[in-house]
């Protein structure tokens, strides 16, 4: 049976301007063998979950160097509930603090990332939550 | 392979048996690359001579330090963000005193600097669609000067930012170049508003808008061309009529190296930037001797100890023979810029913050003996959060023992002679140098960066430096190695703050932001706004020095993005260089 890949569409949302995590996430990912959509920074909700469902997409990466991340996270799930895409996993990582983790898993987000954490640990969770396969 | 196994890999039969640790991990080479031998002597500093690289404090080349007494004369000027203040729990009510609190401890003497917040490094309005959630998160949003006198920040920003005449040193530490400039122009308002004299205005900012364009953050979609007219137009508007204000750090290097770069890029850039500036100063008619000596020269103390101390030392002779071989001054007759260290964030790790107080502590005496002039601290929260109040007390404790029980203020420069220091220091100059003329053959900072190479240096460096921790070629204990170390965590304080939730996803503070954003809006006369707008367009396009129309439009109550809206439809770009907000019908140019 031949595995689909995963597809990730990585971005920035609001005017947090921090950009090295993008540059070395979509580097990791592609190493990994993801297909990856990066779109970059100062994307608004609308934009990642618009840009999420025409590229067709099975998860969205989303990263974070602010502590005001929690209402974004909410309005973009939110949209994908709307646009009836929640099958769209949801990634979150950056300056997210552990406390956080229960209400990000309620609002149906999947894996939350740190400072330290390892690219092949990420990219076999997200690989397993994707596509329920471990490689 | 985890890094555990690579761990082992590292260690041979015997430490893995015996536990004994034989030798460092990582490669045996310095941060920046330089494969340093076992021991130096006098062979490895025969190409060195004592009145050419090294001398004395206070004299030309100035690698000893700025001034000739050094530390006996002055200690080091301590810089802060008072951060923290917009999560505070009593936010809203305790600013002011939060802020004199820090002045008590000494962890404010007589300077402070500020930070921006999102919109303002963006120069947006806080209405706009990127700005949401994002308001008022990291050190005080302002958007008007309306709110120096109306509103829960008045008396802060007052205290804060408005004494700048009378003494007190403060640094727009925004370090994005528009964002530094429009500010400094909304401070010139107030302080003209309450009938204070801005020629006796002390302070810097960094204003740099050439950095923000090869960072990887910062940038905010600004044009280069509109962060380098206000900014220049800053800086010549200082010269002029702001003498004792540092209108340029000449070169952020700090925000450049956290991007990734080395040490010799971290000065080449930082150099490369001020070469651009004073240039064209010199083409606006300003002497080098009124601008040149202004720029502090701003560095990042990262965790190679070494390298960030002969990475001073060699920043100060850069500056001198720039100043004689290229702008024709005698070093001896112009002052050294000071040098000041901001230490390294990336230097920080997320787990066992009670490490971070070591590299904290390691990157401040480092700093010292390179001879800075200012330093400011990082706290143990970096990598987690804004600091609490007890973060600003270690800090100052840090900073208070290395001033008074160590006994390294006695003496200038104390590692002046050792081989390796000055081997170093010499390598670090020379290295910088082939930078820099590579930079002036391209036809300067602002065509390399028009061609995207220092951009594609700054990224192959990012990446590079994410390589090194994954191949465990650079170690950080408690992130890539030494992982057994976080088994015991050592709780610290950390900052108390409303956080958002998904139920209330905006903070109380955030809510009174936003009222008051309101409320100016609906309080100010449209009648004045428009005219003033009017003015800052037309100075604009017709290539007149917009500082003082920007400071009127300040005081008709225009706001930071309408200003700098008009400024960039000026020079003809979009009002919003996101393209999400159109001009207001209000502001027009006829």
């Amino acid at each position: 049976m031949q595995h689909k890949k995963v597809r990730i569409l990585l971005a920035k949302i609001g005017l947090d301007d921090h950009q090295r995590s993008l540059l070395v996430l979509s580097k990791g990912f592609r190493d990994a063998g993801f297909e990856v959509i990066n779109l970059g920074h100062f994307q608004t909700p609308e934009t990642v979950v618009a840009s999420a469902i025409a590229e067709d997409v099975n998860a969205i990466g989303l990263s974070f160097h602010t502590l005001t991340y929690m209402g974004w996270v909410v309005d973009v799930c939110e949209l994908l509930e709307k646009k009836k895409a929640k099958n769209i996993a949801v990634f979150v990582g950056g300056t997210v603090p552990e406390v956080d983790d229960k209400e990000l898993k309620k609002l149906g987000v999947k894996g939350c990332y740190r400072p330290g954490a390892l690219m092949k640990d990420m990219v076999e969770e997200i690989r397993m939550i994707v596509l329920g396969v471990k490689v | 392979m985890d890094n555990k196994e690579k761990e082992n890999n590292l260690r041979d039969e015997f430490e893995l048996k015996t536990g004994i640790k034989r030798k460092m991990m990582g490669e045996e080479k310095t941060q920046s690359g330089y494969a340093v031998k076992e021991c130096y002597g006098p062979d490895d500093v025969r190409d060195i001579d004592f009145n050419e690289d090294i001398g004395f404090p206070g004299k030309y080349p100035y690698t000893r330090g700025a001034y000739p007494r050094m530390y006996r004369e002055k200690l080091w000027v301590r810089g802060a963000i008072p951060g923290g203040m917009m999560f505070a729990e009593d936010q809203g009510k305790d600013e002011v005193s939060e802020f004199k609190k820090l002045e008590e401890l000494g962890v404010i003497e007589g300077a402070v600097r500020t930070s921006g917040d999102f919109h303002n490094l963006a120069t947006i309005d806080p209405d706009h669609p990127l700005v949401k959630y994002d308001i008022d998160n990291c050190s005080g949003a302002k958007f008007a000067l309306w709110q120096f006198f109306n509103g829960h920040y008045a008396d802060f920003l007052k205290h804060y930012m408005g004494r700048g005449t009378e003494g007190f040193i403060l640094e727009m530490g925004h370090a994005v170049g528009a964002a530094d400039s429009v500010e400094w122009a909304l401070i010139l308002a107030y302080l003209e508003t309450v009938g204070k004299d801005i020629s006796k205005m002390r302070g810097n900012m960094v204003n740099d808008p050439l950095h923000v364009q090869i960072n990887n953050c910062m940038r905010y979609k600004q044009p280069m061309e509109v962060g380098w007219r206000i900014s220049t137009d800053a800086m010549e508007f200082a010269a002029r009529y702001v003498p004792h204000f540092r209108p340029t750090n000449g070169g952020c290097a700090y925000d450049m190296r956290e991007s990734g770069i080395n040490t010799m890029q971290e000065l080449g850039f930082r150099f490369g930037n001020y070469i651009e500036y004073c240039d064209e100063m010199v083409r606006r008619g300003v002497r080098f001797e009124d601008f040149g000596p202004k720029p502090a020269i701003a560095l990042s103390a990262e965790i190679d100890f070494f390298e960030t101390i002969c990475k001073i030392r060699a920043a100060r002779k850069i500056w001198a023979r720039l100043a004689k071989n290229r702008y024709g001054v005698d070093p001896n007759t112009v002052k050294c810029p000071p040098c000041n260290t901001n230490e390294a964030g990336n230097s920080m790790t997320a787990a066992q913050p009670i490490f971070n107080v070591v590299r904290i502590t390691i990157e401040a005496v480092a700093s010292v003996l390179g001879g800075v002039n200012g330093m400011e601290l990082k706290a143990y929260t970096e990598a987690i959060s804004p600091p609490p109040h007890e973060a600003s007390v270690v800090n100052k404790g840090i900073e208070s023992i290395i001033a008074e029980e160590t006994g390294l203020p006695l003496v200038a420069d104390p590692l002046g002679g050792s081989y390796y220091v000055e081997w170093l220091t010499k390598r670090i100059e020379e290295d910088t140098m082939v930078l820099i003329n590579q930079i002036l053959g391209m036809g300067g900072m602002r065509e390399a960066i028009k061609c995207g190479w220092v951009q594609q240096e700054v990224e192959k460096g990012a990446l590079e430096r994410q390589r090194e921790l994954m191949e465990l070629r650079r170690i950080k204990v408690g992130e890539n190695a030494y992982l057994q170390l976080n088994d015991t965590p050592i709780p610290l304080p950390m900052l108390k703050y409303e956080r958002p939730t998904v139920a209330q996803p905006l903070a109380k503070h955030q809510k009174i932001l936003m009222e008051e954003w309101r409320q100016f809006l609906k309080e100010r006369d449209i009648q004045k706004v428009t005219p003033a707008l009017k003015d800052v367009f037309h100075a604009t396009k017709n290539g007149k020095n917009i500082i003082r129309p920007v400071i009127e439009a300040w005081k008709a109550y225009a706001s930071i993005g309408e200003i700098m809206g008009v400024v960039r439809e000026g020079l003809g770009f979009p009002y919003d260089q996101f393209e999400m907000v159109k001009r207001p019908d209000y502001i027009k140019y006829d």
